[in-house]
């Protein structure tokens, strides 16, 4: 790992107050949500870093709070070496040019009484970026992500979740940026249309040059996609790898069930799904000592008292950290093994079982 | 659809839109689409446009000057009914002819037809006024506390729009008026016309109502992913809030100002039949009701019974053009595919 | 729980077509879907966004609202014809005899009304029983999804709930007449892998338990992969291919559920690239001419631009719907033939059914 990171978040914490409004703030009448507590990772540049995790266990946030979109609890985001924590409003927004996010809900991250041309431009209006050839580059910028820009007319409820997506894509890289935040960027999308959408991160980051923070809750997907994976629980980083020692040596009792209970499109594995019981728990109200022990089938008495912290798996390689306390009592390599289907050769092209000589006539009577 | 250009372009990495071509419309005509089904929002549009115009070109739709005062002929005495061939005067007080006056003339023998097509005039732009006084303010005040959402910004402008709120429309008008009197107010060099006070007076308690739907939209708007995507972009807030948001909680504004104007419409005409509104020999409906109220019973229907007809159907018209507009202009209509 | 193809099945829906009339156009959410339910199976529909599964569900239960409208077809069940009931004979029918389960937890409970009081108005719809003995099954049934604490949780508010366990509200309900089928449309799409295992898990045990057939509709293969005993592939608005489940991810038929099966990322393989399907799902307005899938598929050739294949069987118990899929006769007599029944007798049923899981 180099000395120079492009991101290096450090200790970074948000919590969440949640009350009826202010005058139950000034009463006290507090319950705080420690969304995210207290974590650390480097994204190098031009990598791909992964976070996983299930629903709530604070992916979203702790990238929101690295935008400055929730301004941090406590803990430094540095960029390029600058602290963003420390950055006023103004030079803030300086920044914004350089980071940027992808969201979700492509319906809701454009604004539906806009033009896909209008939101595309608006980066660059904001930053008072490419004054006189604006509309020249939304062209530009449409044709990168594969939509026709004769369409920049359009509102975007007149386009496909994919291709909103693409909107969405090419409204981040309107400023040219270095770094951008994917937050779940394919989780609302068909699964052929997914496979698009992460071919096109895939050839952006190539061309632009892109360092990318890749959020998701689906696995597979990052193993696609990612060079480095975190996986987070309520609210910690319990396990950092390198993908492919990630997925072929998972340490963190969390990252193994997780791989479990994935559904394989492959019905031998696919029954053999592994339960992982109970839910994730109420980040009002987290458990003590390790916080994964309600649901962790290895979980011991020393558990419920000792705070595991991100430590180095011994003996593991490609900085590969894990917080457990009993972790160096599991087996290693009992990951996915990688490659092991010929899918591509299975259900490829070519392979199709097609009829070898067509027949020409078959001039339809169909009806539609 | 153009099948030919999906094939050629499947192997490219994005083939566009499984769309048809031609179903881009724009907002306008999606909003018109919409609002044309609904005749009765239709009709409302009509009496609206009818009531605007008249109002707008009174002088010249008036056969009369709303405050001459006609002398009936013999036989008749004021009011005069529908249809009387009046005397007209010249300045001399020499009778130089007829003329008809249609709805009949009030108890000083002032033509009603042209007093209620002036009366119409004052009754709109009092309206206009009140209903525009508490938008300005109320969205302003709105967007500002939907924008700050939980923040002691917040917190102050609403429990304000609160105490506001409580405050009985009418009872409020009158205390206010009545300190500080019907006519205009001077101050100095400065002169307040009655007629702003009399919109200031009603308009501010419905400052609340716009601040609170204003804020109910914003903070719907902010739930949305796209304000964190111009924040991640840099946008400002002003930016955020004029730009962004703005465009999509413009069209639930309108629809509540719409709404409200048929309120307005019964408030002004509720002050000036109080005496409190515009001052005779002004025309306007609420005090022409007011004079007509001594006549109700002695057969002189007509006094009463068009300026009434004419509030009622404006009210009407404000309430149906609103519920047309809110229909043509839900969000959930926005979704082109469902 | 397997299917025998030789029994008569539970559910039997032929060429169904459903159209919704919209400002936009006919949009053709079904387009003569035809398939079957046996006894003590589970089979999954797949398909992606806007193929039609939710309306093919709801057609099954005559539910489709206005402007939709249930054109053709039938829903065999048990032999009697569903489309040709009154809506009092389905109301007994729906919830009793084949309940449903709806994709969004969150919308299909009312946040006004406890839980438990919405499970026991479903008991008391169907079953004449006190409230005290409504209330007293409800806790069993919360018991029976995996509700912890059922007895404390019966007088919860649907807010009070997590995902997960709205969802295993949702259940109990549709459970509670102990129904012949179930139809569950997504279950779990909300849902966490982690709690969508459990979910099944439940699924799995209550089916035995009830001895019900499920109908289960999904957009993810690999829920189909580990759940489910046959599988009807649909796009477009109508199934493309049938087939048992490990028959159809071994050698999918369909050029669609081959693409659909490469695009998938799997945890398995670790390439950077992957295959997607290319261009976009199509329009239910305005379908492509043809095949549906042509503009889209790497075998269309010029026949698949004008020629509609139906449903064929193209090896014993399995079927797709393409022109070149092995098996699927294209000759000029065979077309011929087909014409002569098409124009005899109105729409033809295809020709066999089943699929035998192997
Ligand atoms: N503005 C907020 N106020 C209060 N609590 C919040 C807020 N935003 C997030 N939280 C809480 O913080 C926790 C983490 O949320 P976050 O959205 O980061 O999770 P996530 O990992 O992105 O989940 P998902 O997969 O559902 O997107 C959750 O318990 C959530 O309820
Ligand atoms: N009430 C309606 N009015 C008009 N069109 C409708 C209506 N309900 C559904 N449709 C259309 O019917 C088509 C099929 O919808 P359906 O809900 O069955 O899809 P689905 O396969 O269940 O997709 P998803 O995975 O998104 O749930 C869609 O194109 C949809 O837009
Ligand atoms: S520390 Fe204990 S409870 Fe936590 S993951 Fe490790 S074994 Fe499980
Ligand atoms: S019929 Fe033609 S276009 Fe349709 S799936 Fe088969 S090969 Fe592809
Ligand atoms: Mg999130
Ligand atoms: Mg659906």
């Amino acid at each position: 790992m180099s000395d120079d990171p492009l991101l290096s978040v450090s200790g970074l914490h948000k919590y969440f107050t949640q009350n009826d409004g202010f005058i139950d703030r000034l009463l006290g009448a507090d319950e705080t949500v420690k969304a995210v507590n207290g974590v650390s990772f480097d994204i190098e540049r031009g990598e791909t870093l992964g976070l996983v995790g299930e629903s709530g266990s604070g992916k979203s946030t702790t990238a929101r709070s690295v935008l400055r979109l929730d301004e941090p609890t406590k803990g430094t985001v540095s960029y390029d070496g600058t602290d963003l924590t420390a950055l006023s409003d103004r030079e803030m927004t300086e920044m914004r040019k350089r980071i940027q996010i992808v969201f979700q809900d492509p319906a809701s991250s454009l604004n539906r009484r806009k033009t896909v041309g209008q939101i595309i431009k608006q980066p660059m209006e904001i930053h008072g970026l490419y004054k006189g050839e604006r509309d020249a580059r939304v062209d530009e910028l449409m044709e990168t992500v594969g939509l026709p820009p004769q369409y920049s007319n359009r509102y975007p409820h007149e386009f496909s979740g994919g291709q909103r997506q693409r909107v969405g894509i090419a409204r981040a890289l309107a400023v040219d940026p270095d770094f951008i935040v994917a937050d779940e960027p394919v989780s609302a999308l068909d699964v052929s249309i997914q496979a698009q959408i992460l071919n096109l991160l895939d050839d952006l980051q190539e061309e632009f040059d892109l360092t990318l923070l890749f959020i998701a809750h689906d696995l597979s997907v990052i193993r696609h996609v990612c060079d480095r994976v975190a996986v987070m629980y309520l609210g910690e980083i319990v396990e950092l790898a390198d993908a492919d020692e990630l997925f072929s040596n998972p340490q963190h009792p969390y990252t193994r069930a997780l791989l479990g209970a994935i559904p394989q499109p492959v019905p031998e594995l696919a029954r053999q799904r592994q339960v992982l019981e109970g839910e994730v728990p109420s980040p009002l109200d987290p458990p003590s000592g390790c916080s994964f022990n309600p649901r962790c089938p290895e979980a011991t008495e020393e558990c419920t008292s000792v705070d595991p912290t991100l430590d180095d798996v011994a003996g593991a390689t490609g900085g590969h950290k894990a917080a457990c306390i009993h972790v160096d009592e599991f087996e290693t390599g009992a990951g996915v093994p990688s490659a092991a289907q010929d899918v591509d050769e299975r259900f490829s092209i070519e392979n199709f079982d097609a009829e070898p000589t067509l027949v020409t006539d078959g001039r339809g009577d169909d009806d539609r | 659809m153009e099948t030919n250009m999906a094939t050629t372009d499947q192997t490219d990495e994005a083939v566009p839109a499984a769309q048809a071509p031609g179903t881009h419309h724009s907002q306008f005509e999606m909003f018109w689409k919409e609002f044309r089904r609904n005749t009765l929002s239709l009709v409302g549009s009509a009496i609206i446009l009818t009531m605007l115009l008249t109002a707008l070109f009174a002088p010249f739709l008036a056969p009369h000057d709303p405050t001459t005062q006609f002398e009936a002929p013999d036989g008749e005495h004021n009011p005069m009914p529908m249809g009387t061939e009046m005397l007209v005067e010249n300045d001399a007080g020499e009778i130089v002819g007829t003329t008809t006056a249609y709805l009949g003339t009030d108890h000083h023998g002032r033509d009603i037809l042209s007093r209620i097509i002036y009366g119409l005039r004052t009754l709109m732009t009092v309206s206009l006024g009140v209903v525009g006084f508490a938008m300005a303010l109320g969205v302003t005040a709105g967007a500002i506390a939907g924008y700050y959402r939980n923040t002691w910004v917040d917190e102050i402008i609403m429990r304000f729009m609160d105490i506001l709120f409580s405050f009985p429309s009418l009872i409020l008008a009158i205390a206010v008026l009545g300190v500080l009197g019907v006519g205009s107010t001077e101050y100095g060099s400065f002169t307040l016309p009655n007629i702003v006070k009399v919109i200031a007076v009603i308009g501010v308690v419905y400052i609340p109502s716009f601040a609170r739907v204003m804020r109910g939209s914003v903070l719907k708007e902010m739930e949305e992913d796209y304000i964190d995507a111009a924040k991640s972009l840099g946008a400002s807030d002003r930016h955020i809030l004029v730009k962004d948001i703005a465009v999509n909680t413009l069209p639930t504004v309108v629809v509540q100002g719409t709404l409200y104007m048929g309120t307005a419409v019964l408030a002004s005409a509720a002050l000036s039949f109080l005496g409190l509104g515009i001052q005779p020999p002004n025309a306007s409906l609420g005090l022409m009701l007011s004079n007509a109220r001594g006549y109700l019973y002695s057969g002189e229907w007509w006094y009463s019974v068009f300026p009434g007809l004419v509030i009622v159907v404006t009210i009407l018209g404000f309430n149906l053009l609103g519920d047309g507009l809110r229909d043509a202009l839900d969000p959930r209509n926005d979704g082109g595919e469902r | 729980m397997s299917a025998e193809p030789d029994e008569q099945p539970v559910l039997e829906i032929r060429d169904l077509v459903t159209r919704f009339y919209t400002d936009e156009g006919t949009v053709k959410a079904v387009d003569g879907s035809s398939f079957d339910l046996y006894e003590g199976e589970t089979l999954g529909i797949v398909g992606e966004s806007g193929s039609g599964k939710s309306v093919t569900a709801l057609s099954m239960l005559q539910l489709v609202d206005s402007p939709g409208r249930i054109e053709r077809g039938s829903v065999r069940y048990r032999g009697d014809d569903l489309l040709k009931k009154t809506e009092a004979e389905m109301r007994s029918i729906r919830g009793n005899d084949i309940a449903m389960m709806f994709q969004d937890p969150m919308t299909s409970l009312n946040p006004v009304f406890t839980v438990g009081d919405q499970i026991s108005r479903v008991i008391k719809t169907h079953q004449d029983v006190s409230d005290k003995a409504a209330r007293e099954r409800t806790i069993e049934l919360m018991a029976d999804v995996g509700i912890p604490e059922p007895t404390s949780r019966v007088d919860n508010y649907p807010h009070q709930f997590s995902g997960g366990m709205r969802q295993r509200a949702l259940l109990a309900m549709a459970i509670s007449c102990e129904p012949d089928v179930l139809i569950a449309d997504e279950p779990t799409t909300a849902l966490d892998v982690t709690i969508e295992t459990q979910i099944f898990n439940v699924l799995d045990r209550l089916q035995e338990k009830y001895g019900m057939s499920i109908i289960l509709i999904t957009h993810d293969l690999g829920v189909v992969a580990g759940t489910c005993d046959r599988v009807a592939v649909a796009y477009g608005g109508r199934v493309v291919e049938r087939a048992g489940v490990d028959a159809l991810f071994e050698n999918p038929r369909h050029p669609y559920t081959r693409g659909l099966m490469r695009s998938i990322p799997r945890l398995t393989d670790d390439t950077d690239r992957l295959t997607p399907v290319e261009g976009d799902v199509p329009n239910l307005t305005d379908l492509p001419s043809g095949c549906s899938f042509h503009p889209r598929c790497p075998h269309a050739t010029a026949e698949c631009e004008s020629y509609d294949p139906e449903l064929r069987e193209v090896e014993p118990g399995r079927e797709a719907a393409c022109l070149h899929a092995r098996g699927y006769d294209l000759s000029p007599s065979a077309i011929e033939t087909e014409r002569a029944e098409a124009d005899g007798g109105g729409p033809t049923a295809p020709a066999t059914d089943g699929g035998e899981p192997r």
